[in-house]
């Protein structure tokens, strides 16, 4: 008797699964545009792949070429993050945040430095070597060295 | 002492909630500092499920506080402290969950020395983490709530590295040696007892002590180039000799001892030693598309049991084990053949909205996939019902994500079976005839996790 609600459940499920997608009803995510990658003047990378995009910003890629650590920066719930984790990580935020939380409590790694407005990522770019980030286009203003994506 | 230590870890918890905002992590002079707490409630129309369920209960929870910090570009050190509670497991016990100093010299090699979570399968992991998870219960038959403290870390060193794979995604590795903590009033020693063989003969055990040769874990992960896809493969073995107080209950053999046997007097004999060699290894797969998560994964473990006891060599039970087909060496040896496990499961779960998910898995356990149907167990004496050789489990979640850092689920399984389950929480029933595991049966449960 107390399992009958789990047909309706299931069919929930599946009703979801099948209207939802990143224009469904849903959707999690709206896009508001590119974002830009930038770094700090130090970095010796003018371009990057996506590839290596992903493998930063999930901690599998910790250097630059010339053995210079690399130092993640992360901004806040935004659509420019939405954007950016969806485009170049290939995670959900909820999964992204969940995938760096998985480091910091087995003892895996540090949860980048996350900042609440592009200005602050610009600024803190500036000011760290090693360091990359991403804003979105239209607060870049050509006051830090941006990273082409191939 | 104990307690005091447990009253300390709370309070410095709690503080933790309270004073840092309850957002995020606390960085302090360069040292992170995060923190998780749970209490979770849980309820079974039968059975208990490693604790009383069947009468509700909420010895279920669990809190952890752990320090990190960056010491050069290199090298980071950390740490964090567990206690957790299920029935009789864990009992909110402060524990040194891991303790490492981490040395990533290059992307493909790392040096980590200490004490380090135990790499098998997806998620072992992460188990401690309710929040990281969709489930309040990872699936049985590849996480066995009874082995969770003794397969949560090892202790000694381990290697470590990510190769990149040109066109065909990349491999992410972990090896481990070291040993591991095998407490002798916990989930793996309650096991243990039920794994004694020779009940039907009047004797029984209580583990007093467990001494961990060694221990060593694997593990590769093949990210993929198709995007959300990994593969993975691990393995761990361990062996472990336990020394064991042996007890004779008198009532099962009433020709010899007459009025003894009819109070059930119990006779305490020499000790028993229960050596056991374990290699497990795990087959897994994980699909991510957009927040759809699927995952797979297959485990079998080889088992070679010893056991010693003098009574063994000679006498009355040495002639009845010969007679029941087992030949003791002089000293009292016995080697059980060796039986291998099986479980595999398969899960689903969709977050439809940023705050709500669902999922479903449905799991199979064997405890030797020989006797899958139990025959060969209730024929030695191991049990008396043939359901305890298997555990079918299908699951329904549903998760609440509160906020980003306030999680709630409500959970509820479907069992069939009741592998797994301890004897300990599930005494022999007082009334004759009465079955002492049920074989259909449901457990409820419901969680709420809070992380900074």
């Amino acid at each position: 008797m107390k399992w009958r609600i789990i047909p309706v459940l299931i069919a929930v499920l599946f009703i979801g699964i099948a209207v939802s997608g990143p224009t469904g009803l849903f959707a999690t995510s709206g896009r508001a545009g590119d974002v830009v990658v930038i770094c700090n003047d130090s970095v010796p990378a003018s371009s990057l792949s996506r590839d290596n995009i992903q493998e930063m910003f999930l901690g599998r890629k910790t250097r630059w070429s010339d053995g210079q650590k690399i130092t993640l920066t992360l901004l806040k719930d935004s659509d420019a993050n939405d954007v950016f984790l969806e485009e170049y990580v290939e995670k959900t935020p909820q999964q992204f945040r969940d995938y760096w939380k998985k480091q910091a409590f087995t003892g895996r790694g540090r949860i980048p430095d996350t900042f609440a407005s592009p200005q602050e990522v610009i600024e803190f770019v500036k000011n760290t070597p090693g360091a990359v980030g991403y804003i979105p286009a239209s607060a870049y203003e050509s006051q830090v060295k941006s990273i082409t994506i191939e | 002492m104990k307690n005091l230590m447990r009253v300390i870890f709370i309070v410095t918890v709690l503080t933790a909630v309270q004073g840092f905002g309850c957002i995020y992590a606390y960085e302090y002079k360069g040292i992170d500092i995060r923190g998780f707490i749970s209490q979770g409630y849980l309820q079974s129309s039968d059975n208990n499920f490693f604790a009383e369920t069947e009468d509700g209960t909420t010895q279920f929870n669990e809190a952890g506080i752990n320090f990190s910090a960056d010491v050069s570009d290199k090298l980071r050190l950390g740490m964090q402290f567990l206690a957790r509670d299920l029935g009789s497991i864990g009992d909110n016990e402060v524990l040194l969950d891991w303790a490492v100093a981490d040395y990533r010299w290059q992307d493909y090699l790392g040096l980590r020395v200490g004490n380090m979570k135990f790499v098998h399968g997806l998620y072992n992991e992460t188990r401690d983490l309710d929040m990281l998870r969709t489930f309040i219960f990872l699936p049985q038959s590849v996480y066995n709530e009874a082995w969770r403290e003794s397969s949560a870390s090892v202790q000694g060193v381990g290697f470590y590295g990510d190769l990149p794979l040109a066109d065909i995604g990349s491999l992410n590795y972990d090896v481990q040696y070291g040993t591991i903590n095998i407490s002798d009033d916990k989930g793996a020693a309650r096991l243990l007892e039920d794994q004694w063989p020779f009940k039907a003969t009047g004797l029984t055990i209580d583990v007093d002590k467990i001494d961990v040769e060694r221990t060593y874990a694997g593990s590769v992960k093949w990210i993929t180039n198709m995007e959300g896809l990994v593969i993975g493969a691990s393995t761990y073995g361990y062996s472990f000799e336990s020394e064991c107080t042996t007890m004779f209950d008198t009532s099962s053999d009433p020709a010899t001892f007459g009025g003894l046997a009819s109070f059930g007097t119990q006779l305490t004999v020499p000790k028993s030693n229960f050596d056991v060699d374990a290699t497990t290894y795990t087959a897994s797969m994980e699909f991510t598309w957009r927040n759809l998560v699927f995952a797979a994964e297959y485990m079998t473990t080889s088992y070679e049991l010893e056991l010693r006891n003098e009574l063994f060599g000679a006498g009355a039970f040495n002639t009845a084990l010969v007679a029941a087909g087992v030949t003791p060496s002089a000293n009292g040896t016995v080697k059980i053949d060796e039986f291998d496990s099986e479980g595999y499961y398969g899960s689903v779960a969709y977050r439809f909205t940023p705050w709500f998910e669902l999922g479903t898995y449905y799991s199979v356990y064997y405890a030797n996939k020989d006797d899958k149907s139990g025959s060969e167990r209730v024929a030695k004496g191991l049990d008396t019902e043939k359901h305890r050789a298997w555990l079918k489990d299908w699951c329904l979640t549903t998760r609440f994500d509160v906020t980003e850092n306030w999680v709630v689920k409500v959970e509820g399984h479907k069992m069939n079976g009741a592998a797994i389950l301890l004897g300990a929480d599930n005494p022999v029933p007082e009334t004759a005839g009465e079955e002492r595991y049920e074989e259909d049966w449901y457990l409820y449960a419901a969680k709420v996790s809070y992380n900074f």
